[in-house]
């Protein structure tokens, strides 16, 4: 039973040990208990025992104060620790909980401690952690499942989407009440990652929870709502109103939603806003439409943004805001399965001029067009023919012109190719690109077996070979020992005789293999493997003998 | 021989070496062989050094596999070793051959200490507090000496403490913290370590509120309650330690015992060792445990990480506590603690002085699966009667120097929710109906009433709980903080 006036001369206690016990001589906020635990005294012999002590203290000199206030004290909390009460008199109600069946707990703390650290604590290698616990199919345990929750509102983006995309859909609907315990429906990111996996899950009330949202939520989780909302067609009246609001994230999240259900009224909408001064809020809606005559209208507008960019005699600031225009209403462009935007692809690199314009801006700049329209051929191809009809469009935009500024294309076009064609039209194809160095060795393996030098080295392996056409080998052949003998070099045997013999031979190599002035990719690796296993002071003397800067 | 992921992972002595030694495990080994008997797996593992490490781990002690390699490492077992029980578990291929001479005279030489082990176990068995030899003279004149050189320590503690309540807690700032830190120091020549670390902790978490306070940050009373309890404990253990010191030294019969009936000799700085333990016939024969709950936390004054497991006696039905502790300085070579899912069948199961949860320890043990007819009955073991649990956990925790977290198994009649301003909390009873409120308090930071809750009324009040107390003052609250749930068929752990 908790007795106040106890808690209170605690208080008061803790008061002094803070001050001081030099103050507690006739202390009146202690004094005055000394009457009430004398009448409780009466009662309770240790009431009476407190007061004396209480006394003591009151009474004592500075210097036996501080033992008079630690005899107090730890008599007080004595009593106090007798006084807790275990239970809370309170109206009961039955606990909710639905589990009929325990789950297992077979993951040891050695298991659980990493994982929980990597949702809790801010330190390096979280992202990691999680990846690896999820591939081993560590996170599937029921004592991770609020932190895992916890970790959409994770402040590194990563982990939160990671956790969102992949943890979460994986161990599925176990989920739906801890995100339902946590969600808010005017929260932020984290609270929008809640409802998506909500509906991702097929909770029955997404609809409902999606309908409040419109109502109360901010903006963040109000576009997730839309998202929902967009998959039933009756809400189209709801969305061609949140396509009005003040809001611009939700004006394009209704835009695209109506684009979604198909609305003839959200496809007008569309081109309407796209053809209009805040036309990036439609290019989300344009991207999501893939009608033939919507994509022809949409091209049309792109184009005329184009068009102004040519212009004769602009100002420097001029063309600079309309070649932003361009880079983001080209977005729009995605999804558009249709012969005249094919045309207009290798019209820009082949007749528009645009390159040339803009070959002196940033490569994240020059390069925006380019990776959208490589972006866009491979989105489109999920059927054979239509993969023919763009290896052709490969092979048009893949001039020795284009791939000198993007030899991203050639290595897009290989990959493209290369389930198409035989292995000898590979070789007729890309040889000449190797030979000319726009392509690097790595590429004959596809994405990244063997990157860099080291690929000409496994250009025997017999897993390698069946993929590839034989004269690749014979390609690579002569410069196949110097990578061999590079490779079997190291910092120990580098410094003997026998190992500056070897690479002096390399080095020669090298310098004798420099093609039009550059050295490819693997040359390039060669070079700082070899400086990596010699001598600081013999670095310059190296890249001297190869005019390598 | 058998060996699984788990039970590797289990022997590392940390998550870095587990994965250096799977990385090892793939490609570094050029020779992998094992012993006909399969015994012994060694090989030669690619390493930094010129030439390869020679690494074996030797299992002629199934439950005790000796891991040996010539890297330079301090860890036991070494990243090698643990990368060739890897490399066994999944499955490479390892020649047969001959068990090397050196791993043959390594195995006589733990035999023989094994043997010595045995002797001395067997010794001190005779040699007990009953029948031991008188101390001579010289053992009384300097057990009297260390008594009266602790006894000038606690004096000098005592002074120390005395000065800083004098001026108030609130006093020490970073610069007088500096000074006490130096006059804290010298407690360690008095042979009264435990004295000195309580006193280390204070200063710390001074320190820390001094430090707030100079950064301007929220620096009220409240966050000073820590410190006055460990101000209130360390004033409490200084004066039960001079009069039981003076006691002690007054009496020519006690002064070279030990006192084994509470914490006192290792509250002020006693370590026990194995042979006092058994001395003093603190242990049992035969004992199996079986680990309820485990956890680990870093404790920043001491400068170690503490791992303590939680086991119940099924010979009796005692809740136990085994304490490792892990400084920050030596971290990388102390086998980090971990989750037990076995029963362990120890032959000595040694125990010392304290409470409700004693701590043990043991040297030596045989893993077994944990069985359902174990399982049973650890449910069977769960108190039925709160009244008397809640009676002996205050009885405990009013003496200022006792454990303030005692732990019990309870078993649930009824589960019900409480809701006091907004806040909802689960409180189990008995079949009395005496109540018990669950909240997450303690120590330990991993929240379980959430996790509680998401159970149905049907399955937990087929249930038993292994709770851990702690007496609230502020709220007048003595809660329980939930950790495993035992029913008849399952342990369910709710922390690790």
């Amino acid at each position: 039973m908790k007795i106040q006036a106890l808690n209170d001369l605690h208080n008061e206690l803790n008061r002094l040990f803070i001050a001081g016990s030099r103050f507690a001589k006739g202390d009146p906020r202690i004094s005055k208990y000394i009457p009430l635990l004398t009448k409780m005294g009466e009662k309770a012999p240790v009431m009476k025992r407190l007061a004396e002590k209480v006394n003591i203290l009151v009474t004592a000199e500075q210097n036996d104060a501080a033992e008079a206030l630690v005899d107090v004290g730890a008599f007080l909390n004595s009593i106090l620790a007798t006084q807790g009460s275990s239970s809370l008199d309170l109206e009961e109600t039955k606990i909710k909980g639905q589990l009929t069946k325990y789950p297992s707990t077979s993951n040891p703390y050695s298991q659980l401690r990493p994982v929980i650290e990597a949702l809790t604590l801010v330190k390096p290698g979280r992202y990691e952690v999680i990846v690896n616990a999820h591939k081993a199919g560590q996170l599937d345990d029921f004592r991770l499942y609020e932190y895992i929750v916890a970790g959409l509102d994770d402040k590194y983006s990563e982990l939160a989407n990671y956790i969102q995309d992949k943890v979460i859909p994986d161990i599925d609907s176990v989920f739906i009440p801890y995100l339902l315990d946590t969600y808010d429906v005017k929260g932020g990111r984290g609270d929008a990652s809640r409802l998506s996996l909500l509906h991702k899950l097929n909770y029955d009330n997404t609809e409902i929870l999606a309908l409040e949202a419109v109502e109360n939520a901010e903006q963040i989780v109000l576009v997730e709502a839309i998202h929902i909302l967009s998959e039933l067609k009756k809400h189209e009246k709801l969305l061609l109103t949140l396509s009005k609001d003040k809001k611009a994230a939700v004006r394009e999240a209704a835009l695209a939603g109506l684009i979604k259900m198909d609305s003839q009224q959200g496809k007008e909408l569309m081109i309407e806003t796209l053809s209009g001064s805040k036309f990036k809020q439609a290019v989300e809606a344009a991207k999501c439409c893939r009608e033939d005559e919507y994509a022809l209208r949409i091209l049309s507008i792109v184009k005329e943004y184009h068009d102004k960019l040519l212009e004769p005699d602009l100002e420097p600031k001029t063309f600079d805001k309309y070649e932003e225009n361009f880079n983001d209403i080209f977005d729009a462009l995605e999804n558009k399965d249709q012969e005249l935007v094919y045309e207009f692809y290798i019209y820009l690199f082949e007749k528009s001029g645009y390159f040339n314009l803009i070959k002196n801006k940033m490569s994240y700049q020059r390069d925006k067009i380019p990776r959208t329209i490589l972006f866009n051929l491979n989105n489109n191809s999920s059927k054979k023919e239509i993969k023919e009809r763009e290896l052709k469009i490969y092979e048009r935009i893949c001039t020795k012109k284009n791939i000198k500024v993007y030899p991203e294309l050639v290595k897009m076009y290989y990959n493209f190719s290369r389930n198409l064609y035989t292995k000898k039209d590979v070789y007729n194809i890309f040889s000449k690109y190797y030979i000319t160095g726009k392509l690097d060795s790595s590429v004959i393996y596809g994405i990244g077996d063997y990157p860099g030098a080291a690929a000409i080295l496994h250009l025997g392996d017999s897993s390698v070979c069946n993929r590839i056409d034989p004269d690749w080998q014979k390609l690579f052949e002569h410069k196949k020992d110097a990578f061999a003998i590079a490779a079997r070099l190291d910092k120990d045997n580098a410094k003997s005789p026998e190992g500056k013999k070897n690479i002096d031979m390399v080095l020669t190599f090298l310098a004798a293999d420099k093609k039009s002035g550059s050295y490819s990719f693997a040359q390039r690796e060669l070079i700082h493997w070899i400086l990596g296993i010699t001598e600081e002071e013999e670095h310059e003397k190296i890249k001297e003998k190869l005019q390598y800067k | 021989m058998e060996i699984s992921y788990n039970y590797i992972d289990s022997l590392a002595p940390n998550g870095d070496a587990i994965k250096n030694g799977k990385k090892l495990a793939k490609n570094m080994f050029q020779n992998r062989c094992i012993s006909g008997d399969d015994t012994v797996i060694f090989g030669e593992c690619t390493g930094s050094g010129k030439k390869p490490y020679i690494c074996s781990v030797d299992f002629i002690d199934k439950n005790n596999p000796v891991g040996r390699c010539s890297c330079p490492s301090r860890q036991i077992p070494c990243k090698h070793a643990l990368g060739l029980m890897y490399a066994y578990a999944d499955g490479l291929s390892f020649a047969i051959e001959e068990i090397p001479e050196d791993i043959l005279v390594k195995r006589g030489k733990i035999d023989k200490r094994n043997e010595n082990k045995e002797k001395k176990i067997k010794e001190a068995k005779e040699n007990s507090r009953e029948t031991a030899k008188p101390k001579t003279k010289t053992q009384i004149t300097a057990a009297v000496k260390k008594i009266n050189i602790q006894l000038e320590g606690i004096a000098l503690a005592d002074k120390l403490l005395k000065n800083i309540l004098q001026m108030g807690l609130a006093s020490v700032d970073t610069a007088t913290a500096k000074t006490m830190d130096d006059q804290v120091k010298q407690l360690g020549n008095y042979y009264i370590g435990g004295i000195q670390t309580s006193f280390i902790e204070i200063m710390l978490k001074l320190r820390v509120m001094a430090q707030q306070y100079h950064n301007s940050e929220q620096n009220d009373s409240d966050n000073y309650e820590n410190s006055i309890s460990d101000v209130l404990y360390l004033s409490s253990l200084l004066k039960k330690a001079k009069s039981y010191l003076t006691e002690k030294v007054a009496k020519e019969e006690m002064v070279t015992t030990l006192d084994t009936e509470s914490e006192i000799e290792e509250q002020i700085g006693h370590v026990w060792k194995l042979e006092d333990l058994m001395f003093y016939k603190k242990y049992i024969e035969n004992a199996s445990l079986v680990q309820l709950s485990f956890y680990s936390y870093d404790d920043v004054s001491r400068k170690e990480y503490v791992d303590e497991g939680y086991y119940i006696c099924l010979e009796n039905g005692e809740i136990f506590k085994t304490i490792g502790y892990r400084p920050y300085k030596a971290v990388k070579y102390i086998k980090e603690d971990d989750s037990t899912y076995g029963i362990l069948e120890l032959p000595q199961l040694y125990i010392y002085p304290g409470g409700l949860n004693k701590r043990v320890r043991w040297d030596g043990y045989n893993l077994r699966e944990l069985d359902s007819v174990a399982i049973t009955k650890i449910y069977a073991m769960a108190k039925e009667n709160y009244a008397e649990v809640i009676k002996s956990v205050k009885n405990q925790i009013k003496n200022a120097l006792s454990d303030k977290n005692p732990l019990a198994l309870l078993k649930i009649s009824d589960v019900f929710i409480v809701t006091e301003k907004e806040k909802q909390y689960l409180q189990i009873s008995d079949s009395t109906g005496t109540k018990q409120v669950l909240m997450d308090i303690g120590y330990i930071t991993i929240k379980t009433t959430g996790l509680m809750k998401k159970f149905s009324k049907e399955l937990l009040t087929r249930s038993a709980l292994l709770v851990m107390f702690e007496n609230d003052i502020e709220s007048g609250l003595l809660a329980a903080k939930p950790l495993s749930i035992v029913t008849e068929h399952e342990i369910v752990r709710l922390i690790y």
